[in-house]
């Protein structure tokens, strides 16, 4: 019991966790959590993607073991779940897309082996939502979402060049070294326009006043018959550009084709799952 | 900056990789100057950067200089440092790959350690003192502590370590609940015993809460401390007890040197409110149809109670769910009227759920199928890390206004 504190679901858009590809461990124990930094500095050991199931597909020959895409205002992510998460996994099986759907689970980094970082969630369930809570989530995340940014843009304007420049002012304040050391990884390792992340929450915020206008009890009465149209209509928008993504993807296609001798199996599930960094083809990064 | 360069130089030597000294440093006066990382940070970086360059997987290095220091100056994580030290208590290691764990100190305080069982180190004993050489400090929730792996070395030392707080006698303060706010402080509380919970371990001969009027507090009375049982609603004098702490939640430890005596007056408790709103991600273990001892209430598991043996056992219906706001968890307890409507099932419904489907998890299938992803807002007194709930509420659709005041937001941000 003692010595386990559950990992918070971190709220992350789609757009924001497809470009993420830093991952690391707090120390170099066996049993500690791999964590995703994204480029706004959320540390992410689990994250919870609200959003619409797309599409969905049995990849398994013998075992099942199924991927869904779900997409949010900015974007789309994978979704996978096989013999391990058995739930989410007939879950999965059973949702018609297009469906709202809840979706809490690890994120995974993997690696190609022209060292493309690809990043998916290894779900642990999946659940069909209304659209009420999609647009919760949706004003849920762009909140965090901004108060990343916001911290980011606070930890460079202070830190600058000199702030940290011995290390010791993080180390003085324990409570926020967290924080900063997770922004200090994601600056390093991104350096990130938060100018485009930025307009990525706009875009959200924009997606929810598409759906949600009018004054609160107006609204009320309104929101069950808007929402529904005008979200259906900004979802084929986004499906356009999901297409091109696919294409963009087809190389993990080929990543799972092209995996080991067994071509075409499934990646095994510790592949899938954060693949360490030890086994990470080495090559340059920037 | 001239030293850590010879440091990098030197961790890449180790690793049979030569790099010009102008190129290490200014890779590290870019990460240390222009991005300000810390110093020790950086140097990592800078090592794993240029072993990747040459194809080696990063691995811990032992050539770290380590410093020797006092309890007291700890004051940051992943500093290497050597200590004098005295054990000062050891506890049950909780997972297979901690060897020992427990509480050193010296004259300027005491501080965790932990010892993995990779380091392959020598036992420690309790009250002798030793040289710990080469250990990393590390932090959680503020609280430091220090790690002994492989790399580290340990020498017993001739003469004793004074030890600042020992753990027996002296300097023992009565306090309420709510006073407690660090660990390993030695102290008298006036509680009640307000519910006790399944051990999990054979360590551990009771845990639960006790309560006072300040507040209620997770308590463990270790198997070895000999104590006579508490009963459940009866009020104590617990003496020398010690605090503990655990992601920032205190509790405290009965043991050996504790006493407990029985009060003949009835200590109030009062509980502390809690409200929570978020996103139920998780619906735990537990939930559900259950039964429950007709003797002491715990929860049977395949008809068993792990205090009273197999048992015929009554049903309840509850439920164990999670809650996250994306910045933190609350686990919350719901009891089986609030059940009943949340879930729209009754119990007797959902007996009979289970025996059509010969299966007591449909229950749980279905809460999970109501629950699970929604926004939910709850309040009710908080019992170690749960809400018991009185109140919970789909949280209402989003508002207009609260999409303005996000607008808003976004105009002024960056």
């Amino acid at each position: 019991m003692a010595g386990f504190a559950r990992e918070v679901a971190r709220r992350v858009f789609a757009s924001e966790l497809r470009d993420s590809d830093l991952s690391f461990r707090e120390n170099e124990e066996q049993y500690a959590p791999l964590y995703l930094i994204t480029p706004t500095g959320a540390r992410c050991n689990r994250v919870l993607v609200v959003g619409t199931l797309t599409e969905k597909d049995n990849l398994g020959d013998d075992v099942e073991y199924w991927r869904g895409r779900v997409a949010d205002p900015t974007g789309s992510i994978f979704v996978y779940a096989g013999q391990y998460q058995p739930e989410a996994a007939q879950a999965l099986a059973a949702t018609e897309p297009p469906a709202f759907v809840a979706v809490v689970g690890k994120p995974s980094v993997y690696e190609t082996e022209d060292g493309k970082r690809l990043i998916s969630v290894r779900a642990e369930s999946v659940r069909r939502v209304d659209a009420d809570t999609r647009d919760r989530w949706v004003l849920e995340t762009a909140a965090r979402t901004l108060d990343r940014i916001e911290a980011f843009s606070e930890f460079v304007a202070a830190g600058g060049a000199d702030g940290f420049s011995s290390g010791s002012e993080l180390l003085k304040k324990p409570s926020a070294s967290g924080e900063g050391a997770d922004i200090g990884k994601a600056l390093l390792h991104y350096t990130p326009d938060l100018e485009r992340y930025r307009e990525m929450v706009a875009k959200a915020a924009d997606f929810l006043k598409g759906g949600i206008s009018g004054t609160d009890a107006g609204a009320k009465a309104e929101t069950a018959e808007r929402v529904a149209p005008a979200a259906a209509a900004d979802w084929e928008e986004v499906s356009d550009g999901e297409i091109r993504r696919l294409e963009d993807l087809g190389e993990e296609r080929d990543f799972y084709e092209d995996e080991g001798p067994e071509g075409g199996e499934p990646i095994e599930e510790e592949e899938i799952f954060f693949a360490g960094r030890e086994k990470a083809s080495p090559r340059k990064r920037r | 900056m001239k030293e850590a360069v010879e440091q990098i130089l030197a961790r890449l030597r180790d690793q049979k990789v030569e790099v010009p000294a102008d190129e290490v440093e200014s890779r590290l006066r870019l990460l240390v100057e222009k991005f300000g990382v810390p110093e020790a940070e950086a140097s990592r970086s800078v090592v794993n950067y240029f072993l990747k360059e040459h194809g080696i997987s990063p691995a811990p290095f032992a050539a770290r200089k380590s410093e020797r220091v006092k309890v007291g100056e700890v004051n940051g994580p992943d500093r290497w440092i050597d200590l004098e030290a005295k054990v000062v208590e050891l506890w049950e290691a909780t997972s297979s790959a901690i060897s020992q764990t427990g509480l050193i100190g010296d004259e300027t305080g005491t501080i965790k350690f932990v010892k993995w069982t990779k380091s392959d180190l020598p036992e420690l004993e309790l009250g002798k003192s030793y040289l710990f050489k080469n250990v990393v400090t590390d932090e959680f929730q503020g609280r430091w502590s220090v790690k002994l792996n492989r790399t580290s070395g340990i020498e017993e030392l001739a003469s004793e370590v004074k030890a600042s707080e020992a753990p027996v006698g002296g300097g023992v303060q009565e306090m309420k609940i709510s006073q407690i706010s660090e660990p390993a402080r030695w102290i008298d509380l006036r509680a009640k015993v307000v519910q006790l919970w399944e051990p999990a371990s054979e360590t551990i001969s009771q845990t639960g809460l006790i309560g006072d009027d300040s507040g209620v507090i997770k308590f463990v009375k270790w198997t070895k401390s000999e104590l006579s049982d508490l009963v459940e609603g009866e009020s104590y004098l617990f003496k020398n007890v010690v605090t503990d702490e655990f992601d920032g939640r205190f509790s405290v430890k009965l043991n050996r040197t504790s006493k407990i005596e029985p009060l003949e007056v009835e200590v109030e408790v009062s509980p502390q409110e809690a409200s929570f709103s978020g996103a139920i991600v998780d619906v735990q273990k537990g939930s559900g149809l259950i039964k429950r001892c007709p003797i002491c209430r715990r929860m049977l598991t395949k008809g068993v109670c792990g205090e009273h043996g197999k048992q015929e056992g009554t049903y309840d219906l509850r439920i164990k769910a999670v809650l996250d706001d994306g910045l933190r968890v609350q686990e919350v307890l719901i009891n089986r009227e609030r059940t009943e409507g949340l879930v729209g099932i009754s119990m007797e419904e959902a007996k009979t759920m289970a025996m059509e489907a010969l299966d007591h998890e449909v229950v749980k299938g279905v809460i999970e199928e109501r629950l699970l992803g929604r926004y939910y807002a709850v309040s009710g007194p908080t019992v170690d890390r749960y809400i018991l709930v009185e109140t919970i509420s789909p949280v209402s659709p989003v508002a207009a206004r609260e999409v303005a005041d996000l607008a808003a937001r976004i105009k002024e941000a960056v």
